[in-house]
């Protein structure tokens, strides 16, 4: 399918759901993607049914403070140093690019490195989610090798990583980030198209899509309960948010809680760190990570971000089932709330089927 | 005991030794019964029995603002315990979210702060609830060693009460009036009710306990405990080391006796000296009356409080004292016969000023004294050195025997104002006297010829029959023989002067009665 700016809105609510509070705030991004609309270069979204099995994908994105991003947008250029030092050092021919991250900005910076690199999109990323370390990608929790990797930016700086395990990866890109002013465009190792079902989370930019779609019809009188239904989840709770904490950490991510006064007089936590991790609906552990949590403004309906709730707001909290992937026995552990040290196990919204 | 309520969570923390706890969920939910203690974890794992405290001996760093805390205090609800205990943070720590205060008070389960020993905490607590009686034995045994050393007055028994029992104790007199510092009798106090009372105001318990009286009956002093909110168990412990406090005063009272007979009995053989007018310069008790601070040179004004009805004197001696001391009167005062004689020195001749202003506040002191006895007060002029006291005290108890019978100016009664002719009618027309006077007349009333006209006109006449004629208007031989029929009749002599001074006040005072009808 080739994407259009009805597809940029939907995307942009859909991978911002998918967020779950975290992976930046998409509409920036979508507008650095109708941008790269405007000039003219299709830009296609493919099933992975689509594309011949043997071939390759590289997938792509960006990694860095979301934040940053904001202040510096791309201006072009950004993803071939990366993409060619992949190429270069595996000697592959690619059939297209996926995305590292469906949620947040990364599920809408697939489509810009595409265009710019002149490739499809194949439908898959590694997350099905937002999640905040490269290690927390599928392929990492499978105990596949990530590397080779680069991160890069449009001037020629460049850092390309080989033979390093998941977690050192992360370390040393999380450590370089600072001297990319940041953010850095990144690609790694190119996938099988054949193995993109074992290995990632197909169809995940599809799902984006659709809720994205379903999501445009919320508005001030829309009920949330059957909003929540047709997104294919459950509404935790409704109400004021009383109190936001945030903890700074000296190592890692900082931490934080927002309670919620529920209308009904009961009171709805959530802990985050860069997503919402943990629901406790009067105390009780009601919805973890890796499903998805969101905040959504009760009027609106757009999602609120980790970094920007705050005391008074009018909200509803949504909780949706998360990728199956992470649900496979040996890989759950790398995303659950012991991951982000929330000593309790995960909890599993079944999925209801998506309606039609 | 195991009939007992369970105390409330508020009547725990209203317990002395768990004084440091808080509740940091507000006021809400403290009344409900507890029925055990239990230690858990942080995550509140484990079984934790309905209406047991849990307590999580240590946290980790930041579990008070953690969804942990949610987490567990949504556990324990569900469990139906009756609080969580955690150890109070420390100042500059993080303590409770307001969201999960509010989520604590919306499942009604209250959060202690149960300072910083929480398993100290956790035995004290455990003893209270688990063997009341030990805990109450203990404390007795506390109160024991600290009341059983020197003798020990109102003020320090309260003082070492309140110590033992980390509460305000105060003495109460056997009216109720307080007499310590402290606080007053609480409402409904009924001080006529020589028993124990425990009264409840407010969910506030207030012990009051009798200190019997030496003789066996009637009520000496109070001894009070305010509590606050406290079990039903530990108010009867209160008691009883409040009743440990009334064997310390008695004690003290006892030995504070001996020393005031002592001093009684030095004072009274002093006394008698001085009625006597022994105390002259160079006596050897002289010295001995000034060692016990009397002072014999310049004016002094003795005044005599007659106490009316069967008192124990020695008891209220130190009353006396204390109301004489109350309205600023300086006196020097010594148990009596029937009541207390004293008297002020000055230097110079007292004024008239003084005088009165002796009077008026010698009157409050009668008042002050009325809770305990009723007084009559006689008081006498001011006269010069021993001898001159020696006069002074017998005119104040000429004085307060007159005053016994004359509720009419207060049963207060001063030589000075009396002049010694009125003093003596005064006397005369009392209500011992009178009566008699008129049976001692009596014989004359039913004879012809007017008798006791004709005695009462011979009499002021100055035994002159010829005076008496005059006064009469009839024939000197006729009053003559008027004269030996009232001797006949009344068989009297009119030649002794003992009976003449009988008939002549017997008549003044007819006269006065016939004239006053």
């Amino acid at each position: 399918m080739r994407l259009g700016p009805a597809e940029v809105d939907d995307l942009a609510r859909g991978t911002a759901l998918l967020g779950s509070g975290g992976g930046g705030q998409t509409d920036l991004a979508a507008r650095v993607l109708r941008r790269a609309l405007a000039t003219g270069r299709p830009i296609t979204l493919l099933d992975p049914g689509d594309v011949g099995g043997d071939g390759y994908v590289v997938p792509v994105g960006l990694v860095g403070a979301v934040s940053v991003f904001y202040e510096r947008l791309p201006s072009g250029g950004e993803w071939t140093p990366v993409f060619a030092a992949i190429l270069d050092r595996t000697r592959v021919a690619p059939a297209g690019v996926i995305a590292i991250e469906v949620g947040g900005v990364n599920g809408i910076v697939v489509f810009v490195a595409a265009a710019e690199l002149g490739l499809p999109v194949i439908d898959a990323d590694l997350q099905g989610r937002a999640l905040p370390r490269i290690d927390q990608m599928s392929v990492a929790a499978l105990g596949e090798p990530i590397t080779p990797l680069a991160i890069g930016d449009a001037s020629g700086r460049l850092l390309v990583l080989d033979g390093m395990p998941p977690a050192a990866a992360e370390r040393v890109v999380r450590g370089a980030l600072s001297e990319f002013g940041g953010w850095a465009a990144f690609a790694m190792r190119p996938l099988r198209v054949a193995d993109l079902d074992r290995l990632t989370i197909p169809g995940s930019l599809g799902r984006a899509l659709r809720l994205g779609a379903r999501h445009a019809a919320w508005n001030r009188s829309a009920d949330p309960d059957a909003m929540a239904a047709a997104l294919g989840g459950r509404v935790l709770g409704a109400g004021r948010v009383l109190e936001v904490v945030r903890h700074r950490a000296t190592v890692g991510f900082g931490r934080g809680s927002v309670i919620i006064r529920a209308h009904g007089g009961g009171l709805l936590r959530l802990e985050m760190e860069n997503e919402y991790l943990l629901a406790l609906a009067d105390g009780r552990p009601v919805a973890s990570t890796p499903d998805i949590l969101c905040l959504l403004d009760r009027a609106t309906g757009i999602p609120v971000s980790c970094d920007t709730v705050r005391g008074g707001l009018d909200v509803v909290a949504l909780h949706l089932p998360g990728p199956s992937f992470w649900w496979r026995p040996g890989v759950t552990h790398a995303v659950a709330p012991r991951a982000f040290g929330l000593d309790i196990d995960p909890i599993r919204l079944d999925p209801a089927p998506e309606r039609p | 005991m195991s009939a007992e309520r369970a105390p409330t969570l508020r009547q725990i923390l209203g317990y002395p030794p768990l004084a440091e706890t808080v509740s940091l969920t507000g006021d809400e939910g403290l009344d409900r019964p507890v029925t055990g203690i239990v230690l858990v974890d942080a995550a509140g794992a484990g079984p934790v029995r309905p209406g047991t405290i849990a307590l999580c001996p240590a946290v980790p760093a930041g579990y008070l603002s953690s969804w942990r805390l949610d987490a567990t205090v949504r556990r324990l609800r569900d469990q139906e315990a009756a609080a969580f205990a955690v150890p109070s943070p420390a100042p500059g720590e993080e303590t409770m979210l307001d969201g999960s205060r509010r989520l604590a008070r919306h499942l009604g389960l209250p959060v202690l702060a149960v300072g910083h020993d929480p398993l100290r905490w956790a035995g004290d607590a455990a003893a209270f609830l688990y063997a009341p009686a030990v805990a109450a034995a203990e404390l007795l045994h506390r109160a024991h060693r600290s009341l059983t050393g020197a003798p020990l007055g109102p003020e320090e028994v309260a003082r070492t009460l309140s110590r033992t029992l980390e509460r305000p104790v105060a003495v109460f007199g056997p009216d109720g009036a307080p007499i310590t510092e402290g606080f007053g009798p609480p409402p409904g106090f009924d001080p006529y009710r020589p028993v124990t009372q425990t009264l409840t105001e407010h969910g506030g318990t207030t012990v009051v306990v009798p200190v019997p009286a030496a003789t066996g009956w009637g009520v000496d002093a109070w001894i009070a405990a305010s509590l606050g909110p406290v079990p039903e168990s530990w108010a009867r412990a209160v008691a009883d080391v409040l009743r440990a406090g009334t064997l310390a005063l008695q004690r003290w009272q006892a030995t504070r006796r001996v020393v005031l007979e002592r001093d009684a009995r030095l004072r009274a053989s002093l006394f008698g000296d001085l009625l006597e007018g022994r105390l002259d310069p160079g006596h050897p008790a002289r010295r001995d009356a000034s060692e016990i601070g009397w002072r014999l040179d310049g004016w002094h004004v003795a005044f005599h409080i007659a106490a009316l009805g069967e008192v124990d004197l020695l008891r209220h001696t130190d009353a006396v004292a204390a109301a004489l001391a109350a309205e600023r009167v300086d006196a020097t005062v010594v148990e009596r016969g029937d009541g207390w004689s004293g008297w002020t020195t000055t230097r110079s001749e007292p004024g008239q000023d003084a005088g009165r202003d002796l009077i008026a506040a010698l009157r409050k002191v009668r008042r002050r004294l009325a809770s305990r006895f009723d007084c009559a007060i006689g008081v006498g002029r001011a006269h010069r050195d021993a001898p001159g006291l020696t006069r002074s005290l017998a005119e104040a108890w000429d004085a307060s025997r007159i005053a016994r019978g004359r509720p009419q100016t207060g049963r207060l009664v001063h030589i000075d104002r009396l002049g010694l002719a009125q003093l003596l009618t005064a006397w005369a027309s009392s209500e011992t006297f009178a009566p008699a006077a008129a049976r001692l007349l009596e014989p004359l009333r039913s004879q012809p010829g007017d008798l006791v006209a004709t005695l009462a006109a011979y009499l002021d006449a100055g035994c002159s029959a010829a005076d008496a004629a005059a006064v009469l208007g009839v024939h000197r031989n006729t009053v003559a023989a008027r004269l030996r029929r009232v001797e006949e009749l009344l068989t009297v002599d009119l030649n002794n002067p003992d009976d003449r001074l009988a008939l002549h006040l017997a008549c003044r005072v007819t006269a006065d009665r016939s004239a006053a009808t």
